[in-house]
This record gives C-alpha cells, sequence and structure tokens, in this order.
C-alpha cells in the first residue's frame, strides 16, 4: 500500500530494460506536472536516464489513464512510463 | 450488454467463448469474431517465439472502454475480449474478439472496431525472437490507419 506522500512509478516494455528498473516508490508531497517529474526523476535516481525518458515517443498513463505532459499529478497517485503498444 | 474480458497466460477455447456468445440472449441473430495467432515470418524474418506484456489494471480497463464505445455506436448484446501475455509460439492463439449483435452488420463492424481498436491503445507490448535475436515491435502504420478509418468528423 503505497502512502499519500509517495507515488508509484512503473515503466514497461522496452523502457523498463533500457532503465533496468521496473518499478519505483518516490516521494511527492504536493502536485507536480509529468513534465516537472520526469526532471525530478533524472534528478534524484540514479538509474533514470532523461533521453531514454522522455524519448518523442514515450507515453505516460497517471491513474491508468494516458495523459499529456502539462498534467498534474497528485500525491498517492500511480505513474506508468511505456513506449507506444504494439498487442493483438 | 454483457461484457467478459480476460488477459491471460493460458490458451482459450474458442467453442466455448462462442457458445458463451450464443447463450446471452435469444434475441442474439449474428455472432462475428476474431481470432489472432502468431505468424512465423514477420517482416522476412523467422519468428521463433513472442512475449506479450501488459500493464496489469490498466489493459483490462481500456479494452472495457473500447467495447463501450462499440456499443454505443453499434447495437451489442454480449462481447467477449480474450488477450494472452508471456510466451507464445508461432500457430499459437493470442487474441480473440467476439460480438454477439441483433443483426450481422452491427457483429461485424463492431468486431473490427474493437479489434482496431485494441492494437493501437490497449497496453500491450510484442518483444519478437527471431533467429538470433530478440526485439520489441513498434507500431505500425497500418494499424494506425486502421483505427483512422473509424474516426467520425
Amino acid at each position: 500500500m503505497i502512502g499519500s506522500q509517495m507515488i508509484k512509478i512503473l515503466f514497461f516494455a522496452s523502457l523498463k530494460e533500457q532503465l533496468s528498473i521496473d518499478a519505483l516508490d518516490f516521494p511527492l508531497t504536493e502536485s507536480i506536472t509529468v513534465a516537472q517529474l520526469v526532471d525530478e526523476l533524472v534528478l534524484k535516481e540514479a538509474s533514470i536516464d532523461r533521453d531514454i525518458l522522455s524519448a518523442e515517443d514515450i507515453l505516460v498513463a497517471v491513474d491508468q489513464t494516458v495523459v499529456s505532459s502539462d498534467f498534474l499529478v497528485r500525491p498517492g497517485s500511480e505513474v506508468a512510463f511505456f513506449p507506444p503498444v504494439t498487442g493483438g | 450488454m454483457i461484457k467478459k474480458v480476460v488477459v491471460q497466460i493460458d490458451d482459450f477455447d474458442v467453442n466455448e467463448e462462442t457458445a458463451f456468445l450464443v447463450d446471452i440472449s435469444k434475441e442474439v441473430g449474428g455472432i462475428n469474431t476474431f481470432l489472432g495467432t502468431v505468424r512465423d515470418v514477420n517482416e522476412g524474418d523467422t519468428v521463433t517465439g513472442l512475449r506479450l506484456e501488459h500493464y496489469p489494471g490498466m489493459t483490462e480497463k481500456q479494452i472495457h472502454a473500447i467495447i463501450d464505445r462499440a456499443s454505443s455506436r453499434w447495437s451489442v448484446l454480449g462481447a467477449v475480449v480474450i488477450h494472452r501475455v508471456g510466451d507464445l509460439q508461432p500457430g499459437e492463439k493470442i487474441v480473440f474478439v467476439g460480438i454477439a449483435s441483433k443483426h450481422r452488420g452491427d457483429a461485424f463492424r463492431a468486431c473490427e472496431y474493437v479489434m482496431d481498436s485494441l492494437k493501437t491503445e490497449a497496453t500491450f507490448w510484442k518483444k519478437e525472437v527471431t533467429e538470433g535475436e530478440a526485439r520489441w515491435l513498434t507500431t505500425r502504420q497500418t494499424d494506425v490507419e486502421a483505427l483512422n478509418k473509424w474516426q467520425v468528423d
């Protein structure tokens, strides 16, 4: 169970392999945009490479809905980064 | 409308799923089903296996939303979507979409719409194993175009 001052971050598919990480809990005490969150992650997490995470085709979902980079992430959210989908 | 959405590692039985759609209601007059399988050749290379990953929770929610959109556009009495994940071999079943409607036109269209939407929206990722290497697949332009044809102005 994730506390309200944390967010859960997930990585999938090729992104997960490139970063060598599938999930992490990250402290967040107030709402910030997805773009600001990417900056924070690059600054504070050694495993996060900016070029990989902010590649043009990478999609972001907050609480399981795809959002744009100006979307506000609230404490307690689940944030996922992933490449374009290829199912079916 | 009855919905059945399952993401699973195990194989499934097409006859069982079709029977489920038949049994939904005596109102059902047409059922259209699509079955996707693993090809043994892709982009000129021999494919020896496929690994499918998904985003548990989000994927299922997306498929429900896709079916709801189909249902708002066409008459849908029942819908079944089953998608496999994990390691698959050429010839194995990957995905099943079945739509039950009163009339065939709705079943045909809703089934194709659900399949086209699933391919470009639902959070699944395929990694293909060819002779000697494994590669993540990228979005096909033809899949994007297939979805775009459903856009209403």
